[in-house]
């Protein structure tokens, strides 16, 4: 396996830097995310991410189109997005995950997303192995494996004082030439992850929900729940968006921005119906949709284990006791 | 059509969202060239009566002359809108009707002559008359006044939606108050609209927007105590202040009739 | 012209808040009554604050007013720290100045130009002066002044009004050095204006018949050691008072006069006195920037200035200091560092004074060991100011009495506006009093 130091990995960053735009995982301040790469960033190896990649990918806010009124007819201008190849360091396995997640959602079935598309074409991934699961990890139960990303070009290892690289597609392939010179063979094995804090057996839970939608568990499960929708933002899979304009004097522009499932206004009618009235319904329909419908549709659970929505949860609502809550109901 | 006839009304309050109708300089005299402002005390000498077509008034209602004056302006005034949290929920000066003491020994604490002193509990105007749009925070956005304003002069709903702060909050990426600094953050049950200004100043929200939709008090109350460690009372104080005359914050105080 | 004249002005425009005036001259010219009186429907801060945690109260109290919430704000969390032991470091000193000064900047550009401005210049308005051509660059840099203000207000607070970062201990988050620069950056580039500014009003308030008017009174304001006083000092008069802040309730008492329906608030053994920015130049020109005196030096002032008309020219050479104290603070926070805000809860008591754009603002109570205020005192400037401004009805009118009504009522206006008032303030020693004939 090619390996590097990993204090030499800044090197290799540079180098990469030439060619792409590189993203990596720092600290800042209190938090911390993927950001554009520099010699001073504080780059995190040991833990994921606090916000996931999804936004390089589905941007918060995203411009689609602008208009404008001439006379009396429209003038259409698209909106491209910047030049040139992204390259995304240190995905970790439950977040490439969630790019499987979207692929399904915004490029199958015979519609294909190109907002979303050409984000996606534009960047390389090179994944990086878990060595041991955080407080709130549980990946291996919705099916994913940490040492070995889906969907990566090149994958890396962590294996403690170095990290080992493996190319996986012919991108992937492109990116480990132009590094070469940087690294070394050496007969490294694929590390084994540690053990998980948070055990939960999610087998035959998608079968078991076909018949719970009546179920009383989802009173009992949304009773503490604070509509806060904290969940669904920084959920790496969470998709879903709204689009608005905003007019100003003859110019429009078209933008879509996230939206949440647990809000009211989010199934809102215009004639003022609301399917999904209260946070029992909308609740119930996040647990399903992850659960029950995706897998339904695309063969895939739409949680990747991350562990996010725990973390930012002010009142515990924990997905893993869900789950559990799920399988014990009569 | 004309400029529309805007006034501007003051009840109980600082004036402080009435400045900050004015607070917005780079723009304010576009804004005037739109609209006729016809009746603002607090910035011109030469004040019309109504109609209006627009009435924007400011504060809570606390003595019945201000009842009068308020009735007085919703027949004059096409769109009535609160503006600001004491007009839309009683606000600050709500704070006396949960401190345990009658009117009378509340007037008693401030004046020594009692006489011709008369208050009344404090409520937001829609206690008493038709409020056709609500201006939040203490003191209003002024985004989302010039939205409004904008809003009715194309006659157009306004459209604001009423999430919980949380929801800015993390598009902000802002550290959780709550759960990782342990601090008393009202964020989760108010609404949002502000651009969670507080939490990104490293300040818990204190909920001076009023209870988002949605809102579980309950819940939170729960947390509060449970773990950040709040007493009854403290939980009742939280609860208490901006908005503690609507019915989604007093869930909150439970059985604790007040502090 | 030997009839009785009653001047009634139901709502005092471009004040803060609802008040109105009353005089009564009779057949010999003598003034009969003359009351101010302040339909300002109270809020009973002071019952309601009781009960209340100690850290809710600079929140609570800043919302009195609108215009001022800095001065309410900072003397409620001066008090608090004295009365809990709470030690804060230079920086947050420092910052809680400038934060005040950007508040004087806001107030004073907003008194000058959209209140006061109009008097002088014979309009109704602001509004109605932008709609000279000739007067329009000055409107327009009168907006600028006043953004300022409200700039440097929200890159430290948040928000123009009602801070949010200012609690016990010192601040949630802190300013950007970069922003600060830039402000600083502003503040150069708008300290000619400013200065104009000082030139402007002296013109306006040396018109007649406002130049012959002065009235002896007590002056009172904050003094402080080799600075203007804005935060702390002493509390210091021209007829000698000199004693610490804290004591203030001591010393300005409030004494109930029946035939006049409102406190009247007076130093002790003494009469009515003023505070405001006249107050203040008067006691503490030396410290007043080198601009700031030179600009007044320039225009002729001399200080002590006993003309009441000419608080506005003390405003407009306070808005010159103000800019050149901001920017040498500016310089001398340099890179502000986050400190945690730290205090725990104590049994105490305590009093604290601040300089509100319109006057001395105090406040103070007493706090049990749970943190849990137990009684909570607030004095607004403009509740000081009500019955030396009855005063200076009783001197001026007499002297003016050969104008139309019109015209008196509008000088009668005047000199309200002079006091710069802020109703919603006054509440707490004004009784809301129904006007009968």
């Amino acid at each position: 396996m090619l390996v590097v130091l990993k204090a030499k990995l800044k090197d290799i960053l540079n180098t990469l830097a030439e060619e792409y735009k590189v993203l990596v995982p720092a600290k800042i301040e209190d938090t911390s995310k993927f950001i554009s790469y520099k010699d001073n960033v504080d780059i995190i190896l040991d833990e994921n991410v606090k916000l996931s990649p999804k936004d390089v990918f589905f941007p918060q806010t995203e411009k689609m189109y602008k208009m404008k009124t001439v006379k009396t007819s429209m003038e259409l201008e698209n909106i491209t997005d910047e030049a040139g190849k992204k390259l995304l360091f240190g995905v970790r396995s439950c977040d490439m995950k969630s790019l499987d997640c979207f692929d399904q959602v915004f490029l199958t079935k015979g519609y294909i997303d190109e907002f979303y598309k050409n984000k996606r074409d534009s960047v390389v991934t090179i994944a990086l192995s878990c060595s041991q699961p955080m407080q709130t990890c549980f990946c291996s139960a919705m099916g994913v494996d940490s040492q070995k990303a889906v969907g990566a070009d090149v994958q890396a290892y962590d294996l403690g004082d170095k990290i080992g690289l493996e190319a996986i597609s012919d991108e992937g392939s492109k990116v480990i030439e132009l590094i070469k010179g940087q690294l070394t063979e050496e007969g490294a094995e694929v590390p084994q992850p540690g053990e998980f804090y948070l055990k939960v057996d999610a087998d035959g839970v998608s079968e078991k929900l076909n018949g719970m939608f009546e179920s009383p568990i989802w009173d009992d499960v949304s009773k503490k729940c604070l509509n806060c929708g904290a969940c669904t933002y920084v959920c790496p899979t969470c998709h879903c968006f709204d689009i608005s304009q905003e007019v100003r004097g003859e110019n429009v522009t078209k933008y879509r921005c996230w939206d949440s499932c647990m809000f009211g206004e989010y199934t809102q009618m215009a004639g003022g119906h609301n399917p999904r009235p209260t946070k029992k319904e909308r609740v119930r329909n996040r647990f399903m949709h992850k659960l029950n419908y995706f897998p339904d549709r695309y063969n895939m659970l739409l949680c990747t284990g991350c562990g996010r929505c725990i973390n930012v949860c002010p009142v515990n609502l924990d997905i893993t006791s869900v789950i559990k809550q799920i399988k014990e109901a009569e | 059509m004309g400029k529309p006839k805007v006034a501007f009304f003051k009840l109980s309050s600082c004036a402080g969202c009435q400045l900050t109708a004015l607070n917005i300089e780079p723009i304010l005299l576009d804004v005037l060239g739109v609209v006729d402002i016809t009746y603002f005390v607090m910035a011109k000498r030469e004040n019309h009566g109504g109609p209006y077509d627009i009435g924007f008034v400011e504060g809570a209602v606390t003595s019945p002359r201000e009842l009068e004056e308020l009735k007085k302006i919703r027949e004059e005034c096409s769109v009535v809108v609160a503006m600001g949290t004491c007009a839309c929920f009683g606000g600050i000066p709500s704070i006396k009707n949960f401190c345990g003491m009658t009117q009378k020994e509340v007037e008693a604490k401030v004046y020594t002559e009692l006489w011709d002193i008369k208050s009344m509990p404090v409520y937001g105007i829609d206690y008493y008359i038709d409020v056709d749009y609500y201006l939040r925070g203490c003191p209003i956005d002024k985004n989302e006044y010039l939205i409004l304003i904008k809003s009715l002069l194309k006659g157009i709903n306004p459209l604001f939606r009423f999430h919980s702060v949380c929801n800015e909050c993390i598009l902000k990426e802002n550290v959780c108050l709550l759960i990782h600094k342990k601090k008393a953050c009202m964020g989760s049950v108010t609404a949002s609209g502000c651009g969670a200004l507080c939490p990104s100043l490293g300040r818990e929200c204190e909920g001076c927007r009023g209870p988002a939709s949605d809102c579980n008090a309950e819940s939170l109350a729960e947390v509060f105590m449970k773990d950040i460690g709040l007493s009854k009372a403290d939980v009742a104080r939280k609860f208490l202040k901006y908005a503690g005359n609507t019915p989604e914050f007093s869930k909150g105080v439970g059985h604790y009739e007040h502090y | 012209m030997s009839t009785t004249r009653n001047i009634r002005v139901d709502y005092i425009a471009r004040t803060e808040g609802d008040g109105a005036f009353d005089v009564l001259i009779d057949s010999n010219g003598i003034v009969k009554k003359a009351s101010w009186n302040v339909w300002e429907p109270p809020r009973f801060f002071e019952a309601f604050l009781i009960g209340r945690k100690a850290e809710e109260i600079p929140e609570f109290v800043q919302r009195i007013c609108g215009i001022c919430p800095h001065s309410h704000h900072i003397a409620s969390l001066r008090a608090i720290e004295r009365a809990m032991d709470v030690k804060v470091s230079n920086q947050t000193v420092l910052l809680r100045e400038l934060l005040h000064y950007s508040d004087w900047i806001m107030s004073h550009s907003l008194h000058i130009y959209y209140l006061a401005a109009p008097d002088f210049l014979g309009y109704e308005s602001v509004i109605a002066m932008a709609g000279n051509s000739d007067l329009l660059p000055i409107v327009e840099n009168a907006l600028k002044i006043k953004r300022l203000g409200n700039d440097m207000i929200v890159v430290l607070s948040g928000q123009e009004i009602q801070n949010k970062t200012s609690v016990i201990g010192g601040f949630t988050s802190v300013p950007s050095v970069t922003d600060l620069r830039k402000l600083q950056d502003q503040l150069k580039k708008m300290k000619e204006f400013a200065y104009d500014t000082v030139k402007l009003t002296n013109t306006l308030a040396s018109q007649s018949p406002y130049k012959d008017l002065s009235r002896r009174c007590e002056h009172v304001a904050l003094q402080d050691v080799g600075k203007y006083a804005i935060n702390e000092g002493r509390l210091v008069s021209t007829m000698g008072l000199d004693v610490p802040e804290w004591d203030y309730p001591k010393y300005m008492i409030e004494k109930h006069v029946p035939e006049c329906n409102c406190k009247h608030s007076i130093i002790k053994d003494r009469d009515s006195f003023l505070v405001g920015p006249l107050a203040r130049v008067n006691l503490n020109f030396n410290t007043l920037s080198i601009d700031a005196q030179k600009a007044a030096k320039e225009i002729g002032f001399t200080t002590p200035c006993y003309n009441p008309f000419m608080s506005i020219v003390a405003r407009s050479i306070e808005l010159v200091h103000a800019i050149d104290a901001s920017i040498a603070l500016i310089d001398e926070i340099g890179t502000p560092v986050f400190e945690r805000p730290r205090f725990s809860y104590k049994a105490g008591k305590s009093f604290a004074a601040t300089e509100a754009p319109r006057g001395t603002c105090c406040h103070g109570g007493q706090i049990d060991k749970y943190g849990v205020v137990k009684k909570w005192d607030i004095v607004a400037p403009t509740a000081r100011n009500v019955y030396n401004l009855n005063k200076d009805f009783e001197e001026f009118i007499p002297k003016l009495l050969d104008l139309s009504d019109e015209d008196l009522t509008l000088k009668c206006e005047v000199m309200i506006r002079n006091y710069d008032p802020c109703q919603s303030c006054a509440t707490h020693s004004l009784k809301v009093r129904l006007q009968r004939e």
